[in-house]
């Protein structure tokens, strides 16, 4: 565990606590990620929180706590914060911190509109919590298909939806601005000798999400825009009682979600390619094949859209469905990859692989169970049950969330200076484990049976009941999990372990620097020949890439 | 709306079920070992037929006909198969809950012929609204017309009180453009003692309600049945 | 084959920390590739509004529609506003082109006049605009009008609000061309503004030909 000794020029710094009003102005791309993940994280409870209200609601048959209306208005904004204001920004919270300390550079291309990214986002998040007190919030579903989210005269009479447009489109902004910093960082401000196949996988994921968002964002961005012309401004876009289409809604929002649930994953899946390999020793299997694989990911994410409207009757079913099943591949060559990196190598359990370890396991079981529904047949079948709530959750917390994990307990020594604790991160992961696979797993069944999705209530008659309380309990579960997590954060704040530069022997270059890094990054860059600069310097030949 | 056709193409079959409901009256009647298809349209937002049975659905879309075809096996004449709509459709979406009833084709025929015929049949004679004329009673004279509407799937007043054994009158004002709305009264135990009819908004219909007994009604949209109030007869 | 890495470090002398304004590569300009990625997402935003017209105007059996106050099908005029505004605009893409070339090389009299008369066409065709949807919503042709009137105010305000944009970018880039900030070296902003102007003249040119000339059915 090296120190780095400061250059006898560089300024000295007080480190990474600086004053309220620091934090508030700064442009540091380090402070600034930092704050993604706090209020990615203060969204993630807020949804959290939101969907317990779902499952306490769910548990027993009959309506005991809330409303039809208010329920509609929970599992909404559940899915409405989780999506836009806790994974999606939590990504790129991460890909701020780390993408431009592994490239090499100093900062991000445009550290001022980094800043404004930022900021859009608890603004967009207090409007939508906003929309709880003034009449009610959108209660749509996140989809907020036309016409009921036109409010003529169903659904939300109030400024609800209203909220959650303007909100949406904030975020959208958000998302956008980034993505043109993330791809000139990227491209442009790469260190002397790293070449873009030189890159950590990490950069290479937030390279492909940055395209996605780039291209898909302005597209929802315009149905919104259209669907908020639709409701005040007397607009026929999506309403069929003024000759507009409804289907053209669900196209256009497709159009952007499909690949949006990549941008969900992607930058997950490349913190998960960073762990593996310094977890199990050995180099990542398949380094060019997984770079091939997420550019091909993200180039199909554009192809399948339409396979969230298989029963529409209004969809070309025999393409949609190929695309879907294609897809499969690319994603399989990361799994062989990953699983082939763990083989036959000295794997270190710290909690960082244990996530990692988890996400493999349960993104595999999501994408399985998604390749079910890429059949039309069986779609026609488990469309809009809750056999669907099973592989979002799969993909998106046993995937998705797993990865944040990990790469939370991985780069915290790196952001903070601090170990995280071994025991309090074993802890969470088993409840977080248990208590996740009690929840979704036994909605695989209730959905086969027959239970719709966004239902408050269900026949008592039906045999779900049990499936409920089991899945009512894996959810306080989960809530239970965070407690050893927040915990954590706590002590290994004030007194957990100096980390110093590099605690896991890493291999990229975010180790080359001090824990903390100062806020222009690097003193001294090494010499970088191949996409494991720090390996090379521990242990002298470069690799020759 | 689902309209049902036999591969008879009898024209007559669309007044059979008109519209998903809830409840013991409603359901679709479809004869097994024929082919029956079905025609899905919506007045208001995007609903789905599904049947977990069937281990299918297809959306209802407003400004577009779906159209599908099932069979049910001749050897599950008799069974009935639940339906619950499977897009979110609004307050009410958990409620809309149907019955597809799967008869012998026999059976079916001649459940068939008995609807044709009492649709056909010219209606027992009732004094017009306001002809001054009171129709007989147990009680004294003719009963109040009760002022109800309905907007944004709710109704607008939702007690009201008339009394005993005398039957009354509810002026309906539907509010909802588009949107079908009616009335139904239940006694305590959920049957139905009255059912008015079914029409869109922006209109205005006439009910004549017979004489209720002392106590307490519910009464219920028969499309939304989230859609309540009471009515008391004192 | 590095045996002593520490003499191949780089040092902060050469490190790229240095300057964040500097490009570590060359070629185009880190503004100049943020701008044109900027404007690839502002065309897929374009992109979702004109799927939506086309699918709408599919849709109808009859395009453009009846106009129910006149009982004729709606009809935009294109004099006496329309045209001329397009003309205007195109030339303003001719003369922002010659103020960016004039800067490249150095004559800054001539950028800072062809970027003015820019700022001025890019302001008369808003104005022009703006009268025309006078006469349109005079005419019964509104947001609220049905399919067609909504996708073409939809389309075109958003246009317009992009060429406002625009000529607020016109105008700092002209603040601070007459402040001086601006060499053949330096002139990224200059660069910048004059993709997004050409951009905005091209959605135009589209926007008009479909919403104007393309045939009805």
């Amino acid at each position: 565990m090296a120190t780095t000794t400061l250059h006898p020029a560089a300024p000295t710094y007080r480190g990474a606590r600086g004053t309220l009003y620091e934090w508030v102005t700064t442009t540091d791309h380090k402070k600034i990620g930092i704050m993604y993940l706090i209020n990615s994280f203060l969204f993630f409870f807020i949804g959290g929180l939101l969907a317990l209200g779902v499952r306490l609601e769910l548990a027993q048959p009959g309506l005991q706590f809330v409303t039809d209306q208010t329920y509609n208005e929970l599992f909404t904004m559940h899915a409405t914060f989780m999506i836009f204001l806790f994974i999606i920004p939590i990504l790129a919270g991460f890909g701020n911190y780390v993408v431009p300390l592994q490239i090499g550079a100093p900062d991000m291309a445009f550290p001022r509109i980094n800043a404004l990214s930022l900021w859009m986002l608890p603004l967009a998040g207090i409007l939508l919590l906003i929309s709880f007190v003034t009449g009610g919030s959108a209660a749509a579903g996140w989809t907020s298909y036309s016409p009921l989210s036109q409010d003529r005269p169903l659904a939300a009479t109030g400024s609800g939806q209203d909220l959650w447009i303007v909100g949406l489109v904030l975020i959208g902004t958000s998302s956008i601005l980034g993505s043109v910093n993330f791809l000139v960082t990227i491209f442009k401000m790469r260190a002397p000798g790293m070449t873009l196949f030189r890159m950590p996988i990490m950069v290479w994921t937030v390279l492909v999400t940055m395209v996605l968002v780039l291209m898909a964002t302005p597209v929802i961005t315009s149905a919104l825009i259209m669907l908020f012309i639709d409701r005040n401004y007397g607009g026929s876009f999506f309403d069929p009682a003024n000759g507009g289409d409804a289907i053209l809604y669900q196209n256009v929002f497709w159009f952007y979600s499909h690949p949006a649930v990549y941008v969900m994953i992607l930058p997950a899946m490349g913190m998960i390619s960073e762990i593996l390999p310094v977890f199990s020793r050995k180099p990542l299997f398949g380094f060019k094949a997984f770079i091939f694989a997420t550019a091909a990911i993200g180039a199909l994410g554009f192809s399948v859209w339409a396979h969230h409207m298989f029963t529409t009757g209004a969809v070309y079913l025999p393409f949609f469905s190929l695309m879907t099943f294609l897809i499969a591949v690319p994603t399989g060559v990361k799994m062989f990859n990953w699983t082939f990196t763990l083989w036959r190598g000295q794997l270190m359990l710290k909690t960082p692989l244990l996530f990692a370890l988890g996400f493999l396991t349960m993104f595999l079981i999501g994408g399985i169970n998604g390749a079910f529904s890429a059949s039309v047949p069986v779609d026609f079948a488990i469309h809009d049950t809750y056999w669907v709530v099973a592989h979002i959750h799969y993909v998106l917390f046993g995937g998705s969330v797993f990865g944040v994990m990990a790469g939370f307990y991985y780069w915290f020594p790196k952001m903070t200076g601090r170990m995280l604790n071994e025991t309090l991160g074993r802890i969470q992961f088993v409840l977080m484990f248990i208590g996740f696979n009690l929840t979704f797993f036994p909605m695989h069944e209730l959905g086969l049976s027959g239970m719709p999705r966004r239902i408050a209530d269900y026949a008592s008659n039906a045999a779900w009941n049990d499936l409920n309380v089991a899945a009512t309990i894996g959810g306080f579960t989960i809530a239970l999990s965070m407690l050893p997590f927040l915990w954590n954060i706590f002590v290994s704040l004030r007194s957990g372990p100096v980390a110093g530069d590099d605690p896991w022997e890493g291999n990229t270059l975010e180790w080359a620097t001090s824990s903390p890094p100062p806020p222009y990054n690097f003193d001294h860059l090494p010499e970088i020949r191949s996409e494991r600069p720090l390996f090379d310097q521990r242990h002298g030949q470069a690799a020759g890439h | 709306m689902v309209h049902s056709r036999g591969n008879e193409g009898a024209a007559a079959i669309n007044a059979l079920l008109v519209g998903v409901v809830h409840g013991e009256d409603g359901g679709l009647a479809v004869p097994a070992g024929r082919t029956v298809q079905l025609y899905l349209e919506s007045p208001d937002v995007i609903h789905a037929f599904y049947v977990p049975q069937f281990l299918f659905k297809r959306d209802v879309v407003p400004g577009r006909i779906n159209m599908f075809e099932f069979t049910v096996n001749e050897s599950d004449a008799g069974q009935t198969f639940r339906g619950q709509c499977a897009e979110l459709c609004g307050s009410g979406h958990r409620l809309m809950l149907f019955d597809v009833h799967a008869m012998t084709p026999a059976d079916f025929d001649a459940w068939l012929a008995a609807n044709i015929e009492a649709a056909n049949a010219t209606p027992p004679p009732s004094a017009p609204p306001g002809s001054g004329e009171p129709p007989p009673s147990d009680g004294g004279g003719q009963g109040p017309t009760l002022e109800l509407s309905a907007l944004n799937i709710a109704f607008e007043q939702t007690t009201f009180e008339v009394p005993a054994d005398t039957p009354f009158k509810i002026a309906f004002e539907n509010k909802d453009a588009g949107t079908p709305h009616n009335v139904e009264i239940k006694d305590a135990g959920g049957a139905s003692l009255f059912k008015g009819e079914i029409f869109s908004g922006v209109d205005t219909r006439t009910y004549d309600v017979p004489a209720l007994r002392a106590g307490s009604y519910p009464f219920v949209c028969t499309v939304h049945p989230n859609m309540t109030g009471t009515i008391t007869a004192n | 084959m590095a045996t002593d890495s520490q003499a191949l470090t780089t040092t902060t002398e050469h490190s790229p920390v240095g300057g964040l304004a500097h490009d570590s590569t060359g070629g185009i300009s880190n503004p100049v590739l943020g701008m044109l990625l900027f404007i690839t997402s502002e065309v897929m935003f374009f992109s979702g509004l004109f799927a939506a017209y086309f699918n709408v105007r599919a849709n109808a059996a009859q395009w453009p529609p009846i106009n129910p106050e006149t009982g004729e099908q709606f009809h935009l005029a294109i004099l006496p506003f329309v045209g001329p505004a397009t003309v205007l605009l195109i030339l303003s893409s001719f003369t922002c082109q010659f103020g960016v070339w004039a800067i490249r090389r150095g004559d800054r009299t001539l950028f800072l006049r062809n970027f003015a008369v820019t700022f001025v066409l890019g302001v008369t065709f808003l104005i022009m605009q703006g009268i025309d949807y006078a006469l349109l919503a005079s005419e019964g042709i509104t947001l609220s009008a049905g399919t067609f009137g909504t996708t073409y105010f939809t389309l075109t305000g958003f246009h317009g609000a992009h060429v406002f944009g625009g000529v607020i970018m016109l105008a700092v880039v002209l603040y601070r061309g007459m402040a001086g900030q601006f060499s053949p070296r330096h002139h990224d902003a200059v660069e910048a503004a004059s993709l997004y102007w050409h951009f905005v003249d091209v959605v135009w040119i589209l926007l008009f030909s479909l919403l104007y000339l393309l045939p009805g059915k």
